[in-house]
């Protein structure tokens, strides 16, 4: 590694503390604006109940200083108790959502990559045949599908209608995550269709390849050899922030086919003003995406050594 | 030779091959006469000029997926404003309440409520009910216009803002330059790398939540959903066109045309407003028109985790969330507005995508 690429990594570091800790502010004062607290509720509590309370969670404190704390808690994962649910620790919140959410997200990504660099391939090496457009035709159509439409007809015609699958995720046994994942991993399948097809037929128009064709190697080994060498790259630096934004965009998908998972627990704790459980999902969720696309840029790197990084 | 005589030979040896000289020489060397002033307009009968933009307009309708999609965009805002006139049902009139008749609600399409049937037993003619009714008995038909075209202004509005918001940011950025250009970059940069996401989610819970309680006029009139959207809009999906203003400033300026300008005095805001943008108008609307099905993708995601417009307003995303609770019994309540969505964001992309082979020749394959 020479000092050009660690300047170039230290700097993306620095970048991705930066967008943490402006998520992690932004959080906290703009939490600020919602009239009420976390102990407002139909019934009334005492002026003492409520003193030892805000004492409890430190609320008590001056704005500043608690920014001060959350902005320490947040960096160093210290989410303490949940303001709402009692007795319960945020970041066991947040384990038992993930344990949900993490194996639907990471499956739905490894098949989208999957589908996505085969079926892309495919129609870049057909291209203008009837596969090329059927397939296009399809992915251009799935981008277009919001995923609480697919996820409502799935439902409604595999599960109600032919009872394939269970309409409950925690009481559906095994096959219950097959419709999430459907659902989760069609639009980011199509999306890699579509790049690793326009990349694929980047890189089979090269001179390299009419060169590998012309010593003799066959279709198949120019494919898998030198294509597909440089058509993953593109490929390589999606996969990464896809994996955050599946995990982080299951929410309409969690909710329609009832999975506990994080997304669920994300909109809970901001409607109910839980402080604690709001920096500990947000915290977790941008790290989680910062973290990958750090990962994925730097990877592209690895995958594709000729980039120049800036 | 006198003054004003024309010369038998081109003054200067040098011959200007773009403007054909009127004096030719002939196979054997004479001089042939001048042409003829209908020869001249002859001559002069070229295609009509044609510039950037028209030529993109030609290479777009010769694209037919983009064309017949546009198209059918058009017919549908129409049918829209028209069916809105003539559809007698209100979105939000409650047709159960008014006539004391449960049998108005969950109407299946083109069925009849109990008084309506009595009417049209009298010989009245009742307005059918297209795509039947919802569970507060109102009529889902004139429910669905209103969500299409609230989806739609939606789409439209946010469109307008990132456009507005996008192209100030990223021509002041990129026109200045220097230090500003840098700052105001690394602004962009931070607010590109954010979580998208999570952050729309908790705006629009927030503001909602703010709203609701706080009761400012307008702001609650066209619900906080709608306002937190916009405000998710102007805060967060402006950069990416920025960044896209502010390389298309950074070429455009080197012109000698804006350094002509500036010699004669043009203020920097002069300039950007009279050379740069309107230079780079084309590619800025493009990119802005394909804000818009991301903007009605959005608002309908929204929408549908309960974020979105407020009962009785509708939206496409918020038609589909209420009928979600009866998918079971009644499934076109929640069918028709998820077809209608996918079918708006369908043809707005191709569209998009299009517009964008059309303008920009270099994407051709």
């Amino acid at each position: 590694m020479n000092g050009k690429t660690l300047m170039y990594v230290l700097k993306r570091i620095g970048m991705a503390v930066l967008t943490i800790f402006v998520v992690v502010s932004f959080t906290f004062w703009f939490m600020q604006l919602i009239p009420g607290g976390p102990f407002t509720s139909e019934k009334a509590v005492s002026a003492t109940t409520l003193a030892a309370l805000k004492a409890k969670y430190g609320l008590d404190k001056p704005l500043f200083i608690q920014y001060l704390i959350y902005i320490w808690r947040s960096f160093t994962f210290d989410f303490g108790l949940s303001m709402k649910q009692t007795g319960m620790n945020v970041n066991d919140i947040i384990s038992d959502g993930m344990k949900y959410s993490f194996p639907i997200g990471l499956i739905a990504t490894v098949i989208s990559l999957i589908f996505g660099t085969f079926f892309g391939s495919i129609a870049a090496v057909k291209r203008g045949s009837w596969i090329d457009h059927v397939i296009m035709v399809v992915s251009s159509a799935s981008v277009a599908f919001p995923s609480f439409v697919i996820a409502t007809f799935l439902l409604y015609f595999l599960a109600l209608k032919l009872g394939w699958f269970p309409t409950n995720y925690v009481s559906g046994g095994n096959q219950a995550f097959i419709l999430p994942v459907i659902t989760l991993a069609l639009y980011p399948s199509a999306y890699i269709t579509r790049l690793s097809r326009s990349a694929t037929l980047d890189s089979l128009g090269s001179d390299y390849i009419i060169t590998a064709r012309a010593k003799g190697a066959s279709k198949t080994r120019v494919l898998f050899g030198h294509v597909m060498k440089n058509s993953l790259a593109p490929t390589v630096t999606y996969a990464g922030p896809m994996f955050a934004g599946i995990i982080t965009g299951s929410l309409v998908v969690e909710q329609i086919y009832q999975v506990p998972g994080i997304g669920a627990a994300f909109i809970n704790s901001i409607t109910g003003r839980d402080y604690s459980l709001v920096m500990g999902t947000t915290v977790v969720l941008t790290d989680l995406i910062v973290l990958m696309t750090l990962a994925s840029d730097l990877l592209y790197k690895v995958v594709n050594p000729r980039v120049e990084l800036e | 030779m006198k003054l004003g005589e024309k010369l038998p030979f081109p003054a200067s040896l040098q011959v200007d091959y773009e403007r054909p000289s009127i004096y030719h020489l002939d196979d054997y060397g004479k001089k042939t006469k001048e042409a003829t002033k209908d020869e001249k307009a002859a001559q002069e009968k070229m295609r009509p000029s044609t510039s950037f933009f028209r030529d993109s307009v030609k290479r777009f309708l010769h694209n037919p997926v983009a064309t017949t999609c546009f198209v059918i965009m058009i017919l549908l805002i129409l049918t829209v404003i028209i069916m809105t006139f003539v559809d007698p049902y209100k979105y939000d009139h409650q047709l159960s309440e008014d006539a004391y008749d449960g049998t108005y609600n969950y109407l299946l399409p083109f069925q009849y409520s109990d008084t309506e049937k009595a009417l049209i037993a009298q010989g009245q003619y009742v307005f059918p009910h297209i795509f039947g009714t919802d569970g507060a008995g109102r009529d889902f038909f004139a429910r669905v216009l209103c969500g299409t075209a609230v989806s739609l202004c939606v789409g439209f509005f946010a469109a307008v803002i990132v456009l507005v918001i996008g192209s100030v940011y990223g021509s002041v950025s990129g026109y200045l330059g220097g230090k500003v250009d840098l700052i105001m970059m690394r602004i962009v940069d931070v607010i590109y790398s954010l979580p998208d996401i999570v952050l729309i989610i908790l705006i629009s819970v927030v503001l909602h939540q703010a709203f609701l309680t706080a009761n400012i006029g307008i702001f609650t009139k066209l619900g906080p959903g709608m306002v937190s959207i916009f405000i998710v809009f102007a805060l967060l999906y402006w950069v990416g066109m920025a960044r896209l203003v502010r390389g298309q400033v950074l070429s455009l300026k080197e012109q000698e045309y804006v350094l002509a300008s500036r010699s004669i005095g043009g203020s920097p805001w002069f300039i950007i407003k009279k050379h740069l943008l309107p230079n780079s108008m084309s590619v800025i609307i493009i990119s802005a028109g394909l804000e818009i099905p991301s903007a009605i993708f959005t608002e309908s995601f929204l929408s549908f985790l309960g974020l979105g417009v407020n009962a009785p307003m509708a939206s496409l995303g918020s038609l589909a969330s209420e009928g979600e609770p009866s998918i079971r019994a009644y499934p076109y309540l929640i069918f028709i507005p998820a077809i209608t969505i996918c079918f708006i964001v369908l043809c707005l992309n191709l569209i998009g995508d299009g517009l964008r082979d059309a303008f920009d020749p270099k994407l051709q394959r």
